[in-house]
């Protein structure tokens, strides 16, 4: 048995067992569904309802996640067309040269366009990444309950825009991320031309 | 025991904890005196099924990892 049987054996039984799973859990959520619900955990830090519908997205996401990555790379679905000529002579259209052209055309347009945020990606990131911070500490630190020992005005500015603090960290989430990536462009970039220079 | 032999067969150890992550799961709805496994399930289920959930998933990555491992293995002696 060669190591690529192998390797499929282990995928169709990881995939049976999930789909199993997701099989067993959605009988239980159509067929009895006024019947179930699941236990209660009960730890030290709360408590956690599983039910059949989170039980199901549980299982659906660690296929998604641990499995079928896997198997997109053994078929091989994405890959390049097998029919494709392997050697770019043959291809009827662009040559192998006119495609790195177009595409150093592209890059040298989306670089003259972006070449703002290039040249400013260390306070550009350094804002965005004060901003997302800034925006988490207000929507999960003020708008999420009322501490005792604030005023009135608090309270109520907490009591009407409390359902903004979901929308708010989903905006502050994606600043932080890209503050990040500048600093770490910036940085990447600084350091590689430093060690160019020695 | 050779060391490459245990490196060969670390796959299958991976594929064990598949099956007894599965059997974590299995075990209570076997052990139903009824056949309504869903009445049957006590307040402990749910930890048996994420704790099997755990498991499979964990000896998946286990086992397709060292596969991975001996294919590149194999690959760099030809």
């Amino acid at each position: 048995m060669n190591n690529t049987t192998k390797i499929r054996i282990v995928l169709v039984v990881a995939t049976a067992i999930h789909l199993f799973l997701l099989g067993y859990l959605l009988w239980i959520k159509i067929a009895r569904m006024s019947a179930f619900e699941w236990q209660i955990f009960v730890f030290d830090f709360g408590t956690i309802i599983v039910t059949e519908g989170t039980a199901f997205v549980t299982v659906a996401f660690s296929f998604a996640i641990f499995v079928f990555p896997f198997i997109i790379y053994e078929t091989g679905f994405l890959d390049n067309d097998p029919d494709e000529p392997p050697d770019p002579d043959v291809e009827g259209g662009q040559t192998v040269e006119e495609a790195e052209e177009a595409f150093d055309r592209f890059v040298e347009n989306v670089n003259r366009r972006i070449d703002y945020v290039n040249r400013h990606a260390l306070p550009i990131g350094s804002i965005l990444i004060i901003i997302g911070f800034s925006i988490i500490g207000v929507a999960n630190v003020y708008l999420q309950g009322e501490g005792a020992y604030w005023h009135e005005w608090q309270k109520e500015i907490t009591r009407k825009y409390e359902f903004l603090a979901l929308p708010l960290g989903l905006i502050a989430l994606p600043s932080l991320i890209i503050g990040f990536a500048l600093i770490g462009l910036y940085l990447h970039r600084h350091l590689h031309s430093a060690g160019k220079e020695k | 025991m050779n060391k490459d032999s245990v490196k060969e067969n670390l796959w299958m150890v991976g594929v064990l904890i598949m099956i007894a992550g599965a059997f974590l799961i299995g075990l209570p709805l076997l052990g139903g005196e009824r056949l309504d496994f869903v009445r049957n399930l006590s307040p402990y289920f749910a930890g048996f099924f994420i704790g099997g959930l755990i498991a499979i998933d964990f000896g998946f990555l286990f086992a397709i990892i060292s596969l991975y491992a001996r294919e590149k293995e194999e690959e760099k002696t030809k």
